[in-house]
């Protein structure tokens, strides 16, 4: 099966090696990849912060650029959820199906052999909250369950959002820095040296938060565990 | 600093601490509660919304329905299209029927608050006392509620304690037992001093033309029993069908609310008292409030009104949590507010109210009406950018995503934007970009695709759902006496009855005790009896009828109750004990309790704190 990569905003300007491990981790899965380079934004800060116009523009674009696809896997619960329900709701709606990377692997590609660690790893799970609504958090755990010497510590308060909430972090930043600080103490209560996510608007928000006092924590996107299994 | 923030950072820790750990609390005890209750939660939901949107889609004739049935009953219906229109109403009433200066008694209501009931009574010259617990030290510190179910949840125990000996309503203590003592003394001459009782609704049922009223502490029995007048104010959306459709509501509300199975009470007020009763208020008039829920049932926020008003998309909110109610500067805060408001007001009114979420969408989750409640703040952001001059924020977008050299020059300096002082690295430390570019690495990748086919997932066992074998009726009471002894209840025998040390007794008319008793008047008796119409296993409930012999306030007013239920009397469900209400009655669950403080437990505030159920033959 031939996928169409949809890259995400954060990880085509901050993050490459988020998209590099994604196509490692699907190519390994025995998917081939394409990625159309005329994509860009999804236009979900436009949208949650009501400026609907803009996201229809980008609703239009990133169709079009999608629009031969057989099927789109994108790193982030977040912009598929955008791009199913959000595009829905704009009365522009995707044709061909999106999935979030891990939600695409445990559909299609459940029985994927991983190499795992060789010392065991633990690690902290942080399930995106747009990710729930595409189903990508039991996924992670269930596709991150098939990696051998890799154990997920039980966290308090999982479905609590990480406070990042796109322009929600610049509209109200106390209220977004509290409410991270708290997902801090959670995560660092697990007693894992790592973080993982399936989405890095929260990982960004949280690394960030954790520098500026001084937490030391790893913070990986989710496909870049499952890139190291290889 | 906008005015939410502002709010947000001169909140004390310690209130925030308070309103936090109350939220996940309640929130834990939801989760655990409605796992039990329900075999398929979403199924229940689901159709919770869809009994909802029936009478949403066709407000106005449902209402005209209810006000008639209602009307037949006995009761008075007004229809106030405001919330001017519903307080001129009711201070009309109030002058019908007391005098400037009187005691009003007064159960809590969120509609209440909305329309600025008391402060309007108080401008008429009336003594209005709020008898809820929480809503009375409200009061008493001339503040407001933080929460529509926990009115005092940004307080401590140590807040209520001072307010409370600065009152004199006793010694200083800060024990959650004692100060619900003290407010259950203070209150009791209140109840016995009203001529008028006002309490909110939580169900108008259409069909029957009753109104289903849930409370945990007594406060909304005393008030809509003890006086002679029951002055009801609901929202127009608050109605149902049908009395079936109530076991279903009563459980999402509660168990989403307080995580309970079942109310301590449900009251079903269906008329006033007639000819040959004892108690009971002799009128009834329902005010029937509009405020703008006709105008928001015919647009796109009508889902906003299948609200019941529980709280769990507070209690779940991570904004909420840090925030406390206060900082949304509305009666209706949280997540529902942030979507009711601009609904009921309009955009320009209720400000960027619905920015105060992050979207994360556990509201929906939670929601026990499955109101889509981000879809609703997303609709009301857009509706405030469209009365919003200017350029937003965000229109560059559509310039720079859809040119890709314009993108690719954005990319490589996106991380010069955080050189300058803005909100991100106020707080945090800026994104650290990769050395490693995906669109560099992704020209001169080569492709390795095709070497494993992909498979199909495995099929996924659901967890089967057992059927429930028939059960017998010691069954059903073996199960019944473990919820009540949860609750704090206990199943007593009539030796037990026989040991009791104080003898000041109040009886039902219709039962012969088969020991001797001295009568005396529902509020200086230290044991009630009345006989009860059916018990509940599934919830551990007690259903009493309100008939010509029955006595209101024996079940009520002494701190020890007494339930008598003939042996074959008990079904399993709610929806079995529920199926022959009658005219008025009350649903009890367990022994008067009430939450208010820390979200402590205390058994006893205005109803009994003992609750005995005797089996007859």
């Amino acid at each position: 099966m031939k996928v169409h990569l949809m890259l995400t905003c954060l990880a085509d300007t901050f993050f490459g090696r988020v998209g590099t491990a994604t196509v490692r981790v699907l190519e390994h899965a025995g998917f081939e990849v394409e990625f159309p380079p005329r994509q860009t934004c999804c236009g979900q800060p436009a949208y949650n912060s009501g400026d609907s116009r803009t996201a229809i523009d980008m609703a239009s674009h990133t169709i079009k650029v999608f629009e031969s696809a057989e099927v789109v896997v994108t790193p982030s619960g977040s912009c598929a959820a955008m791009v199913t329900h959000g595009y829905q709701r704009l009365g522009a709606p995707m044709l061909p199906p999106v999935y979030e990377l891990t939600a695409f692997l445990d559909k299609f590609a459940s029985n994927t052999i991983w190499s795992g660690f060789k010392e065991p790893k633990q690690i902290a799970l942080h399930e995106s909250c747009h990710g729930r609504a595409v189903g990508a958090g039991a996924a992670h755990q269930r596709v991150l369950s098939t990696v051998p010497n890799l154990t997920i510590l039980p966290l308090a308060e999982p479905e609590q959002c990480c406070g990042f909430g796109g322009t929600f972090s610049t509209d109200r930043p106390l209220t977004s820095q509290l409410i991270g600080l708290r997902k801090l103490e959670c995560l660092t209560t697990t007693g894992a040296k790592t973080v993982v996510s399936g989405d890095l608007g929260c990982l960004m928000h949280l690394d960030g938060l954790a520098r500026r006092e001084g937490v030391s924590l790893e913070f990986l996107h989710v496909s870049e565990v499952l890139s190291s299994a290889i | 600093m906008n005015r939410f923030e502002a709010f947000v950072e001169q909140l004390p820790q310690a209130a925030r601490q308070s309103v936090s750990g109350a939220c996940r609390r309640v929130s834990d005890a939801r989760a655990v509660t409605l796992a039990e209750v329900f075999e398929d939660l979403d199924a229940a939901r689901g159709q919770a919304a869809a009994t909802k949107d029936v009478v949403l889609s066709d407000l106005e004739s449902y209402v005209e329905r209810f006000a008639k049935k209602c009307s037949d009953n006995g009761a008075t219906v007004f229809r106030a299209k405001d919330a001017a229109e519903a307080n001129t109403v009711i201070s009309t009433l109030c002058a019908r029927h007391s005098a400037p200066g009187d005691v009003i008694v007064k159960a809590k209501s969120m509609v209440s608050e909305e329309i600025g009931l008391n402060e309007h009574l108080a401008s008429e010259g009336y003594n209005v006392v709020e008898t809820d617990l929480g809503e009375f030290v409200i009061q008493l510190d001339h503040d407001t509620p933080s929460h529509i179910v926990a009115p005092i949840i940004h307080k401590d125990r140590y807040d209520v304690a001072r307010t409370f000996h600065k009152n004199g309503l006793g010694p200083y203590s800060d024990s959650p037992e004692i100060l619900a003592e003290q407010a259950r003394s203070y209150l009791r001459n209140k109840f016995q001093q009203a001529a008028i009782g006002i309490s909110g609704v939580n169900f108008g049922i259409v069909d029957s033309g009753r109104l289903v009223i849930v409370e945990n502490e007594g406060n909304n029995r005393l008030s809509t029993t003890a006086p002679n007048v029951h002055i009801a104010v609901m929202g127009i959306e608050k109605l149902l069908p049908s009395d079936s459709d109530v076991p279903l509501f009563l459980k999402l509300l509660v168990g989403s609310a307080t995580g309970q199975r079942a109310p301590v009470y449900t009251h079903f007020v269906s008329r006033p008292r007639v000819a040959g009763e004892v108690d009971g208020p002799s009128h009834v008039y329902i005010v029937l409030l509009d405020n703008g829920r006709s105008r928001v049932a015919n647009g796109p926020y009508r889902s906003v009104l299948r609200c019941v008003r529980c709280g769990a998309c507070m209690n779940v909110c991570p904004v909420y949590r840090q925030s406390s109610g206060h900082a949304y500067a509305e009666v209706y805060s949280g997540p529902i507010g942030a979507v009711l408001n601009p609904a009921l007001k309009g955009p320009e009114a209720a400000g960027d109210i619905a920015k105060n979420s992050t979207l994360c969408g556990m509201c929906e989750v939670v929601c026990p009406v499955m109101i889509p409640i981000p879809d609703l703040l997303v609709q009301a952001r857009e509706d405030l950018a469209k009365v919003s001059p200017g350029l937003k924020a965000t229109s560059g977008l559509a310039v720079v995503g859809r040119k890709l050299w314009l993108w690719n020059l954005v990319r490589r300096f996106a991380t010069f934007a955080f050189w300058f002082p803005n909100p991100w690295t106020e707080r945090k430390e800026a994104p650290r970009r990769d050395k490693e570019d995906f669109r560099a690495w992704w020209s001169t990748h080569r492709h390795r695709a095709g070497s494993r086919p992909a498979t199909a997932t495995q099929a996924r066992t659901e967890r089967p759902s057992e059927p429930g074998p028939a059960r017998g009726t010691d069954a059903l009471w073996s199960m019944f006496n473990d919820r009540l002894v949860q609750l704090g209840g206990k199943i007593a025998t009539w030796a037990d009855v026989e040991e009791l040390p104080d003898r000041s007794w109040c009886v039902e008319s219709s039962l012969e005790l088969p020991m001797l008793f001295d009568a005396a008047s529902p509020w200086k008796a230290t044991t009630g009896f009345v006989v009860g119409a059916v018990a509940v296993a599934e919830t551990g409930s007690v259903l009493l009828r309100h008939g010509s012999k029955s006595r209101r306030l024996a079940s009520l007013a002494p701190p020890h109750c007494v339930v008598v239920i003939p042996e074959g009397q008990i079904v399993e469900t709610l929806a079995e004990g529920l199926a022959n209400l009658g005219e008025n009655a009350v649903l009890v669950t367990g022994p008067s309790r009430t939450a208010d403080i820390e979200g402590i437990l205390v058994k006893g505030v205005h109803g009994p704190k003992e609750l005995w159920i005797v089996r007859s033959s």
